[in-house]
């Protein structure tokens, strides 16, 4: 059941209104069934990992309570985690491993037949790394005392599988999450507006947008090889937009589904391509939730920016590389996670001439020549983030560097076909939308304009929604991590 | 969440008490805006409407047909460009061609009661292709794509057939909101099918791979076995739906080529099976799957092309629509 199917829509429409009409201490029954049920309409058998996930997180977080900086509670604490991973592990990276342990031992083995591994083949279930990360980050707030242990296991449960957020987050914590259930949430009409308003703010950027894209970058990317220079550098640019309106539009809907319930998730996307370096795309704008986790349950353990410069280099290096391992059981994830390692690095290495050169340039070039290299930068890793393998990232990187002179020749030979053109006109407009945000929120906004131009806008979102909207059921791309 | 609190707040001024009263309007004013691009796509349907079975139906004038053709795929290159013309023109006779590309039992029962609702047939042709009988995703699903209705009018005929098949309806709430035809990506181009406006007119360079990856495409199920005994009862329904308007049911195996034919999984079971019934029903079956073997008579692994079509009505298709192969 996906949130840009009409089957969804419906099922959570039945669910907004039992939540209000339900008493206040029971909606946390009825919000864990609507959450099973969802999660198992992928594979009834994976609730059984949102159940252990629960129980383990349960268990060693009232374990973990008032044992901060004791040996037991390390050793605790270091026994929840492993207990956590483990699901990770076996279903995401574990044919990964076999396979890599497989090329490494395959040129010492001296047997007679080739050299291979046994493997799991397991699915990985939907969204197991988002609720994983929650559980591990619920665990070391209990073990830091930040938050206490939940005593309800029912909430607990709740926190861990609500299902706005439990595809693909945002990696929510318990510590904002938890005492919203416990409180209850009241009918308020403006959240419900607010929540109405980034639903249809979503839907818009998956359905419309990111949908009409992948067309136009599966073509591009399923065989490089065989594609034109044009069609791999039109694959490139679109996918930057695909799966930012993907993704963010993901993660509007599961904030809006949450706010209609009367839920507060966290903000999790900040117009990342208005990013005037790397280090700002990754900390403040793109998929926040997740830099965030990283920063307090990795980066900031691993000694933060309080050692050594080659230290701290290093740690970002790593955190980077665990990010993109996190991503995907693939060899292209952590090329993509070294190299925005590599860039961030870079900027902190270069920052005497960058900010040399920073002062003598007008600050709105300079901010421009950010943007845009920053842009270009994070492009160039998603190619690797795309692609089926190392190789074919390689493939469409060098034919399009190649085949820089030839382009304007080129041009002329590719199908300039109307879906083009109104990917183009969308990418346009989102980042009209985007700028416009930027200084100052459309929905503050919208919210200040008289009620015919507010309704407009809604009909016309809905209108394209209706009209040229990719009804495909088509999949979320950080469904796979 | 800072952000969407001071978002929602931002909101708090402008939602006036009355809520549930500017929510109501909100949505009175969304489904008239609805209705009028209903209108518009309806409109827009009779301009660009062409082969769409559903279209034809609709749009023919209510006559008695001497021959109605159903099928999937290997049935619509008989209708492709002027074939129809040449065959009417042939035999003498009228024939409406109503297969659909990918249609197995339940589609083409769902087409056949509509059109009986509308229209009257002499005899109906079933071109009869195996993989129908073995998945839901060539039947039950088949019929929820929003693309079978793309071109289809709103008619309160087509509402009773749909009505009265437990399975045809979840087609319901797309046909009668007109979702499909308002959201058709293809409204501007004209209703014919890709592979006449493309393919018909080529011939085919053999390649084993394409074949098998076709095949598995197409027979690719776990279950057969219990999808074909309930698949041949809905067969059985479909031939009973024919003897009670009064027609005639004749059943063909269309040409395909060896290469591909050979390949089918279990197609000498499926023809051990469906002649009984066929014979049991009274139904008569004639098989042409042999009868073009050369690839320049396929656009593709399977598929005739206008040469196949041609070398196909003359040799047998015609004969058969005359009466003279029984």
């Amino acid at each position: 059941m996906l949130f840009n199917s009409f089957f969804f829509l419906g099922f959570f429409a039945l669910v907004a209104v039992l939540h209000y009409a339900a008493p206040m201490r029971w909606r946390w029954v009825l919000l864990l069934v609507a959450s099973y049920y969802f999660y198992g309409s992928f594979d009834p058998r994976f609730t059984l990992l949102l159940v252990y996930a629960t129980v383990v997180a349960y268990l060693f977080g009232r374990l973990l309570e008032g044992r901060k900086g004791t040996r037991q509670g390390k050793v605790l604490l270091a026994f929840g985690i492993v207990a956590s991973l483990a699901v990770l592990v076996l279903f995401k990276y574990a044919d990964f491993l076999l396979s890599s342990a497989e090329s490494v031992l395959a040129p010492i083995s001296e047997a007679a037949e080739p050299f291979t591994l046994p493997r799991l083949e397991w699915i990985l279930p939907a969204g197991l790394s988002f609720f994983t990360f929650s559980c591990v980050s619920y665990l070391v707030d209990c073990y830091r005392g930040t938050i206490p242990a939940e005593r309800h296991l029912g909430r607990l449960a709740v926190y861990v599988a609500f299902f706005p957020k439990l595809i693909a987050g945002p990696i929510e914590r318990a510590s904002t999450f938890l005492p919203q259930l416990e409180r209850g949430t009241r009918f308020e009409p403006e959240l419900v507006t607010f929540g109405l308003q980034l639903l249809l703010w979503g839907l818009f950027k998956k359905v419309v947008i990111a949908d009409r894209l992948a067309e136009f970058v599966d073509a591009g990317f399923s065989n490089p090889d065989f594609q034109s220079p044009i069609t791999l550098l039109i694959a490139v640019y679109f996918y930057a937009f695909q799966i930012y309106c993907d993704f963010s539009g993901y993660s509007d809907m599961a904030t809006g589904l949450s706010a209609i319930l009367g839920y507060r998730l966290m903000e999790n996307f900040r117009r990342p391509y208005l990013s005037r370096s790397v280090p700002e795309f990754w900390a403040q704008r793109w998929h926040i939730s997740l830099a965030a986790w990283f920063r307090d349950y990795l980066y900031i353990p691993l000694g933060g920016n309080r050692v050594s410069k080659q230290r701290w280099y290093f740690n970002q290096m790593a955190v980077f590389a665990v990010s993109g391992l996190w991503h995907g059981a693939n060899w292209t994830f952590v090329v993509w996670g070294a190299l925005n390692g590599l860039y961030q690095v870079l900027y902190y290495v270069l920052g005497a001439p960058r900010k040399a050169l920073g002062a003598t340039l007008p600050s709105w070039l300079w901010n421009t020549m950010g943007v845009l290299l920053t842009f270009h930068l994070i492009l160039i890793s998603w190619v690797f983030f795309r692609a089926e393998s190392i190789t074919a990232a390689w493939k469409v990187l060098t034919r399009i560097f190649s085949s820089l002179p030839l382009l304007p020749m080129l041009v002329g030979s590719y199908n300039w076909s109307v879906s083009f053109w109104i990917a183009v006109v969308l990418i346009a407009l989102l980042l009209l939308i985007e700028c416009l945000d930027e200084m100052r929120s459309m929905w503050v906004r919208l919210a200040g304009q008289p009620t015919p131009v507010r309704w407009g806008v809604y009909y016309a979102l809905l209108g394209c929604l209706i009209v040229i909207g990719q009804w495909g059921m088509t999949e979320f791309v950080y469904m796979q991590f | 969440m800072l952000q969407i609190t001071k978002n929602a707040d931002a909101l708090a001024s402008d939602v006036s008490k009355p809520i549930w009263r500017r929510w109501a309007l909100f949505v009175a004013i969304g489904l008239a805006l609805y209705a009028v691009l209903y209108a518009w796509a309806e409109a827009r349907v009779y301009r660009t409407g062409e082969k769409n079975r559903f279209f034809m139906i609709a749009t023919a004038e209510p006559q008695r047909f001497d021959h109605v053709i159903l099928g999937a795929s290997h049935a619509m290159p008989l209708g492709f460009a002027d074939m129809e013309e040449r065959l009417e023109k042939a035999t003498g006779k009228s024939i409406i061609n109503l297969s659909n590309e990918g249609a197995g039992i339940l589609p083409n029962r769902l087409v056949l009661d509509y059109f009986l609702r509308r229209h009257e047939a002499e005899n109906v042709i079933y071109i009869l292709d195996s993989f129908a009988f073995y998945s839901p995703a060539w039947n039950e699903e088949r019929l929820r794509d929003a693309g079978l209705f793309a071109y289809a009018p709103l008619d309160p005929a087509l509402v009773m057939a749909a009505l009265s098949h437990r399975w045809a309806w979840p087609v319901l709430p797309n046909y009668l909101s007109g979702f499909g035809k308002i959201n058709n990506p293809d409204r501007r181009e004209r209703d014919i099918p890709e592979a006449e406006l493309t393919k018909f007119e080529r011939a085919y360079r053999p390649n084993p791979r394409i074949d098998a990856q076709r095949i598995a495409y197409l027979y690719n199920v776990e279950d057969r076995d219990r999808q074909f005994s309930r698949y041949l009862e809905e067969f059985r329904l479909l031939a009973a739906k024919v003897r009670e308007s009064g027609a005639r049911l004749t059943v063909v195996k269309p040409p395909t080529p060896a290469r591909y034919r050979d390949k089918l999984p279990g197609e000498a079971e499926f023809d051990a099976a469906i002649k009984p019934l066929l014979q049991q029903e009274g139904i008569s079956f004639h098989d042409f799957s042999g009868s073009l073997e050369g690839d320049e008579y396929y656009y593709d692994t399977d598929h005739m092309n206008r040469q196949g079509v041609l070398q196909f009505a003359e040799k047998d298709f015609v004969p058969l629509l005359n009466g003279s192969r029984d």
